[in-house]
């Protein structure tokens, strides 16, 4: 190992999670270097007085104070789970998937305008092309009819999920989940 | 340390969860003084401010009573419950707005860590404690946190990146940048450059 190595080390890891491996290179080399001699002595220093310093002083009344609570919780009638359901509050989950599904709504009745816009009679030969089964419906509808249609549909579906997004709050639990962190 | 070899809380929590659970609210008072002080010091160095610690802290506690039916006891109790503690600390701060006041501060400008060592002052008496305490609550959140898990609370890497719900390798980041801050400001301590910088200037 050389300065430059050994340097990236410490850079890249903190010293517990180095591999016995690279422990021994790394004091081997600074044995024979004495700048990173020390510097790898003032970091493992560090380390040390930072896990030996004592916490800051707690709070005398932190314990009664959460044990009043808990205590004062509990005397409402309610376990740790029961208690939980009555403490939920309403958030948003399930509000993303409305948007998307407005949004994707939304999208296809204007994209279906634009494509009308654009080609004009194509856009129904297409579309009937695809589906030989709607042909005779859709030949009888005629493209200024069915381009509206699809608009009409994908600014509900829009609407529809706009609204439910404040209307309709899914409740789900606020408490805490270790692999959802915000 | 509170953790056994396979991750899960140690018994002592386990059982006191337990009785919990089944109704004994004083078991919960042991979970509560186990984990008091470490937890006091994750609010302390998430919010800054006394007061506001107390309450993260306290409201921590509540809520993990509250949903303690939804603890997994096969994992350490801690991660878990400084996870509550990080969020409720963000909530503290979104609410106050006082993250700005010192956040991303040179370390250690003392003009600029005025409140802070009043803080630390009161509640560390070894003035080199304070100091590394210091050197530490000057650094920004992310940095903060990682260090703090770390190092003092004997959290694995993937551990901190859960609680601060992040990937690993950016808790790695967060550790290397933080290093380097901390480095520089034992050095300033001591006084002059720290070897390494000299090494790179030397390369």
């Amino acid at each position: 190992m050389n300065c430059k190595q050994l340097c990236a080390l410490l850079d890249e890891l903190p010293v517990p999670e180095w591999s016995p491996g690279q422990l021994d290179r790394a004091e081997e080399h600074a044995r024979e270097c004495p700048d990173c001699g020390v510097m790898l002595r003032r970091e493992k220093e560090w380390t040390m007085q930072w896990q030996a310093a004592p916490d800051p002083e707690v709070p005398a009344m932190l314990v009664d104070s959460v044990m009043a609570q808990v205590a004062a919780r509990h005397q409402s009638g309610a376990a740790p789970g029961e208690m939980a359901a009555s403490a939920i509050k309403p958030t948003r989950a399930g509000g993303n998937g409305q948007a998307w599904a407005a949004i994707i709504g939304l999208a296809i009745g204007l994209g279906a305008y634009l494509f009308q816009l654009s080609t004009g009679q194509l856009g129904l030969e297409i579309i009937s092309s695809a589906f030989p089964q709607w042909r005779g419906e859709l030949a009888s509808l005629g493209a200024t009819e069915l381009v509206p249609l699809v608009v009409v549909a994908g600014m509900a579906v829009f609407l529809l999920g706009f609204i439910s997004l404040f209307a309709f709050d899914a409740p789900t639990s606020e408490g805490p989940d270790i692999n959802s962190v915000d | 340390m509170d953790v056994e070899a396979d991750g899960s809380a140690g018994p002592e929590v386990n059982t006191a969860v337990l009785a919990t659970l089944k109704g004994n609210t004083e078991a919960y008072a042991r979970v509560v003084e186990r984990y008091q002080q470490r937890l006091f010091a994750l609010a302390l160095m998430t919010v800054r401010d006394r007061a506001g610690a107390e309450d993260v802290a306290q409201e921590a506690f509540v809520r993990a009573y509250t949903y303690l039916h939804r603890y997994d006891r096969r994992r350490p109790f801690y991660p878990w419950l400084a996870t509550i503690a990080v969020r409720l600390g963000r909530e503290w701060l979104r609410g106050g707005g006082r993250e700005v006041s010192l956040e991303g501060s040179d370390i250690p400008v003392e003009s600029r860590l005025g409140a802070t060592t009043d803080l630390l002052g009161d509640l560390i008496n070894d003035h080199r404690s304070r100091h590394l305490w210091q050197s530490v609550v000057a650094l920004p959140r992310g940095e903060r946190m990682a260090v703090l898990f770390y190092y003092r609370q004997e959290m694995r890497l993937v551990e901190v990146a859960e609680v601060l719900g992040v990937s690993t390798g950016t808790v790695k980041t967060l550790l290397y940048r933080a290093r380097k801050k901390l480095r520089r400001a034992v050095a300033d301590q001591v006084g002059g450059n720290t070897p390494d910088e000299e090494t790179e200037n030397e390369l």
